[in-house]
């Protein structure tokens, strides 16, 4: 699911960066001739009130009755003769400070007279058109996100159906693996209740446990996050203990020897995820292990370690799911995966190193 | 008196491996594989523990739980799978007391129902009564100075049912339903032998006669 909605955001990602580029450039080239446009016309505005005015004012050079909102200021031969001084420019029309001036000349005989008339440039048809793209940016961009959110799930919906389909597959599977896997070991139990004893029991036994492990494994990655959790003191010596007489003919198929030097120390947590955790680290260090070596395990303090002989070679990736380092060995590359989801849930401090040809994994349980 | 435990389980291999395992525990069972099928028999016999699988055919498990929650107040387990662990929430709410995930072990089982046993007692393993006499919840049974006491199985089922509401009042309607089976006829002169029998050998102030209603235990 969690890939379904990772495409999902990728490709909304994408297309709305595209589309928005694009309808970017667009508004741009409009709103820079929209801008040009309304400085035209109040330059023109400007000029024809100056022009308007000129004659009036001709003979005196005074504007008594200047009915125009525009100011206007006269000069004679480059010398102020009407109005408050303004700084010239050598164009018909220029914008300094925010006002607009223009300038009309009538050449004479004397000499030649400027008229420059000057106003404030308006700035609100400018705001009203920032604005305007603002509003109509708003409306565009949800309109996308709502195109692109339909798209998306019509170009996704096949992928999410097989997703669909996988997990229900997968679902199913597990779930009818559930009861086959019960009558075999509650079988087994009985038969051991019954001191009824065998090489051959024993060897089912141990096939037995290792599917379930593979099992509860699986289910807890792929149902973990539904999983209603029962959290209780659990002693971790006695879950140690529990464990490794699980994993004993595992343990002693591969001649593998077990020291163990162990404190009482009681965490409150969800049982199963104390099995989960220790199971995996267990079975880890176990199978890769040479054979005839020591596997040590210890709790001190709160910290439970384990250490067997071997190395790893990329410490950063082997948390990884599906991540395996060692492809001869059986499995799914899922066991430190858990471990660490586990550590991670509850705030327990994973540490996994290489010493001196041992690998050695601590939980520090808090 | 033997502990009587109904196992509803689908599978017939599970269903019989418990059965097999409880009984060799000492309990005594009777297993079906069917809802509805429960649903009767639970109506027709008193259990102390019901083991009920949540996915069943037809039926659903919490609606069977839901049906004998209607007429009975015996407790229920679920057995569900790691992977329904929604339905716990669910399976609570339709009257379950417990309940254990598949893939169980057999050791597991027997420390839930032996829990959900006690806690009908008060979370106790021995009921003292008072003047020697103390209640065995484990085995069923009375002692006297640690010795068991013979009981009749009418009268064992009598004083249990007291014991598990201890100062409440019990109509002998619900008592009639508890100790009487579905095909026996209950009476109201021999409901008063057993209640003699028992104020014989506990003491005659343990249990109050509530007139026309029917008795409290205060023992």
């Amino acid at each position: 699911m969690s890939a379904e909605k990772k495409s999902l955001r990728r490709f909304l990602l994408t297309y709305l960066f595209s589309t928005l580029l694009l309808i970017g450039i667009g508004e741009w080239f409009y709103y820079k001739s929209a801008v040009r446009e309304i400085y035209d016309k109040q330059f023109n505005y400007v000029l024809n009130e100056l022009k308007l005015a000129i004659p009036q004012g001709m003979f005196g050079l005074r504007f008594y009755d200047n009915k125009s909102d525009i100011n206007i200021t006269v000069y004679k031969r480059g010398m102020l003769v009407y109005g408050k001084n303004v700084k010239l420019n050598n164009k018909e029309c220029w914008i300094d400070k925010g006002v607009i001036y223009c300038r009309n000349e009538l050449p004479r005989r004397w000499g030649k007279i400027e008229f420059v008339g000057y106003k404030k440039f308006d700035f609100s048809p400018v705001d009203n058109l920032r604005k305007q793209i603002l509003l109509s940016n708003v409306f565009i961009l949800i309109f996308l996100i709502i195109i692109a959110y339909v798209l998306g799930k019509m170009f996704l919906k096949p992928v999410r159906d097989t997703i669909k389909n996988l997990e229900n597959f997968i679902r199913d599977a597990t779930h009818e693996m559930n009861t086959p896997i019960s009558v075999i070991l509650t079988n087994i139990e009985m038969l051991k209740m019954k001191k009824i004893e065998s090489k051959e029991i024993q060897r089912i036994e141990s096939s037995a446990k290792r599917l379930e492990k593979i099992f509860k494994d699986l289910t807890f990655v792929r149902l973990n996050h539904n999983r209603k959790k029962e959290i209780i003191s659990v002693n971790l010596k006695d879950i140690i203990n529990e464990r490794v007489e699980m994993c004993k003919t595992f343990i002693e198929n591969k001649k593998i020897k077990i020291i163990k030097e162990c404190e009482d120390f009681v965490v409150k947590a969800d049982r199963e995820d104390i099995n989960r955790l220790i199971d995996n680290l267990l079975s880890n260090a176990v199978k890769y292990s040479p054979q005839d070596e020591t596997v040590h395990l210890s709790i001190k303090n709160g910290v439970f370690c384990i250490s067997n002989r071997g190395e790893i070679k990329n410490l950063n990736k082997i948390t990884e799911k599906f991540y395996r380092e060692n492809k001869n060995e059986g499995g799914f590359g899922l066991g430190l995966y858990i471990v660490k989801k586990i550590c991670e849930n509850y705030g327990y401090k994973l540490d996994i190193k290489n010493e001196k040809g041992f690998v050695k994994i601590s939980v520090k349980f808090k | 008196m033997k502990r009587k435990i109904l196992i509803v389980e689908d599978d017939v291999s599970l269903n019989e491996t418990v059965k097999e395992f409880l009984e060799f525990n000492g309990f005594e069972t009777v297993s079906v594989c069917e809802g509805d099928s429960a649903v009767n028999i639970a109506y027709e016999e008193n259990f102390d523990v019901i083991l009920l699988d949540v996915k069943l055919p037809g039926m659903k498990g919490f609606d069977v739980a839901k049906e004998i929650r209607s007429f009975s107040d015996t407790p229920i387990i679920f057995i569900t799978s790691l992977d329904g662990e929604k339905d716990v929430e669910k399976g609570f709410l339709s009257g379950g007391d417990d309940y254990i995930r598949k893939p169980f072990s057999l050791k597991e089982l027997k420390l839930r129902i032996d829990a959900v046993l006690r806690r009908l007692y008060s979370n106790r393993e021995k009921v003292d009564l008072g003047d020697g006499f103390e209640f065995d919840v484990k085995n069923n049974e009375l002692l006297k100075d640690n010795k068991p006491v013979h009981l009749k199985t009418k009268v064992a089922k009598l004083l249990n049912l007291f014991i598990k509401h201890r100062g409440e009042v019990l109509s002998k309607d619900k008592i009639f339903a508890e100790i009487y089976n579905y095909e026996e006829t209950p009476n109201e002169a021999s409901l008063r032998t057993f209640v003699k029998t028992l104020r014989n050998i506990l003491g005659n102030d343990k249990i109050q006669t509530i007139k026309d209603i029917g008795y409290k235990f205060v023992g």
